[in-house]
């Protein structure tokens, strides 16, 4: 993106904090903009404008008092409809959960956001129980790409990619159990962090695989995610630099399937850091398996109860997948779980040579929504299933990836993971700056944003 | 590959085992699923490993 961005989070929170503007108007604005330009996207499940400005008036009140209101200042933010928030069902995308008990108090990451300033002001859209590389939900509808309005978003969190790229709100959440942030990321042209795993608390975020969950952030820019980032872990991401820094350009089954665009595309970011060695993730198409039958073995007990006494409430998509994995038995439950051991210390020693490895976020732009397939070995299978082809074996390990999005102006986004070592979100931090200054990535602004008018 | 009526079968048994009913309407989503995961299980279970290789969730009392 040229210039600043007068709708990042930073420019909104320094505005707020400057008297510049008010944290009630800049809701405000943003409800009404939702209300006018969300309903043919459908990113949003719920709006919540009571909320929202109680919330905003408590952010000007600190500030008419002198009190520091904290770095996201007024900055309106979303969250898929998993997070708990306080007095409301949390739906998980699933009809069968609209009567659940209201939650008693907000998810741990609304908490830190609202603790740093932020205003949330509403729910999103997802896959049902976040199981699915789509966001189409038989229950709550499609959730439309704001680059191109006949492709999927991508899923699960879909509707947080959606409300991001459409400029809707400049920040929301997600979560990414086997790459429902970065799949949507990619797709929508936006930055999608899924940090080291176990490194952002979880709580309130209705469960899916307990071995693989994370909550993350969605935002526009390197600045937007680091400040949401830290507002989120409660501390500020360490300054590192960029130069010199090793790189490695994953092969193999991270180049199969892979558009020609994608790879000179991440052949762009290898030559910016002076060129990247070609290696190898070992066996990553068994890690793709594990992480695949460890989410199914998991999401399948999960919701075992629920099957067993009303299977038919819940999205034929998602009940037939959560049914077969209920029943994958415990000697393929227990290989995945020793293999993932092994994967792990086979990656880790990757970072002996390595700082930062590059590989593609899903294989090509978003699929369009009328075929719902992409491209695997020459055959079309399902997109819902397997966008997550170069993200899952990367959740097996539990390494933190940014993905990032590849500058593309009046193109549709494609994205490339950026993965470090486990804890090392600052080195993805000091990558994607540089890498974004350069002009290699960045968010590049929807063409069809007439949404309104269709 | 077993006959189809063979992994119809053992579908309702190992649903039976779990005391999970299944609609008819279910089945043909089951099967389709549950041969996507055997093709993954065929994969993973064909990797040796050393006994010593422990499961990842750790448990700390």
């Amino acid at each position: 993106m040229s210039g600043p961005d007068s709708r990042s989070a930073a420019a909104i929170a320094a505005d707020v904090r400057a008297g510049r503007t008010s944290a009630e108007q800049v809701a405000r604005d943003a409800l009404a903009d939702i209300a006018r330009r969300d309903p043919p996207l459908n990113a949003f499940t719920r709006l919540l404008p009571e909320r929202a400005l109680a919330d905003a008036r408590a952010v000007d009140a600190k500030i008419a008092r002198g009190i520091d209101p904290g770095p996201l200042a007024g900055v309106p933010f979303a969250v898929k409809d998993l997070f708990d928030v306080a007095g409301i069902p949390t739906t998980a995308g699933a009809a069968l959960r609209r009567d659940a008990s209201p939650a008693a108090r907000d998810a741990d990451a609304i908490t830190s956001l609202n603790e740093a300033g932020g205003v949330l002001v509403g729910t999103l859209n997802m896959d049902e129980f976040a199981y699915g590389f789509a966001t189409d939900n038989a229950h709550f509808g499609l959730t439309r790409n704001p680059h191109d309005p006949d492709r999927i978003a991508g899923g699960s969190s879909g509707g947080s990619a959606a409300a991001v790229a459409a400029g809707l709100v400049p920040l929301s959440l997600g979560s990414d159990t086997n790459g429902s942030i970065r799949v949507p990321a990619a797709l929508c042209g936006l930055y999608g962090l899924r940090a080291t795993q176990g490194g952002l608390s979880r709580r309130g975020a209705f469960p899916f695989a307990a071995s693989f969950d994370m909550v993350g952030p969605f935002a526009r820019s390197v600045a937007d995610m680091r400040l949401i980032f830290d507002a989120l872990a409660g501390c500020r991401s360490a300054d590192v630099p960029a130069e010199g820094l090793r790189v490695g350009r994953l092969e193999g089954w991270f180049r199969r399937n892979a558009s020609e665009e994608l790879l000179a595309g991440i052949d762009r970011i290898a030559d910016h850091f002076g060129g990247a060695v070609p290696v190898e993730l070992p066996e990553a198409e068994r890690a793709r398996a594990a992480a695949f039958l460890i989410t199914a073995a998991e999401g399948g007990n999960l919701h075992l109860p629920d099957l067993r006494s009303r299977a038919m409430a819940y999205d034929p998509a998602t009940r037939d997948r959560l049914l077969a994995g209920a029943m994958l038995p415990a000697a393929t439950y227990i290989q995945a779980q020793r293999f993932r051991g092994w994967a792990r210390d086979a990656a880790l020693a990757l970072f002996d040579r390595f700082d930062l490895l590059v590989a593609p976020g899903c294989p090509g732009p978003a699929p369009r929504i009328a075929s719902a397939t992409i491209m695997v070995e020459g055959k079309p299978v399902s997109a819902r299933a397997n966008l997550g082809l170069y993200t899952q074996p990367l959740t097996l390990i539990g390494l933190p990836v940014l993905s990032v999005p590849l500058a593309r102006p009046g193109e549709l986004p494609l994205g490339v993971q950026l993965i470090a070592a486990p804890g090392r979100e600052d080195l993805l931090f000091a990558a994607a700056a540089a890498l974004e200054e350069a002009g290699i990535i960045g968010f590049s602004e929807p063409v069809e944003m007439e949404l309104s008018s269709r | 590959m077993p006959e189809h009526s063979t992994i119809r079968d053992h579908i309702l048994a190992q649903a039976a085992a779990l005391d999970l009913p299944l609609d008819e309407a279910c089945l043909p989503g089951i099967d389709s699923n549950m041969a996507l995961l055997g093709a993954f299980a065929d994969l993973l279970h064909a990797f040796p490993l050393p006994p010593e290789r422990e499961p990842a969730p750790e448990y700390r009392p």
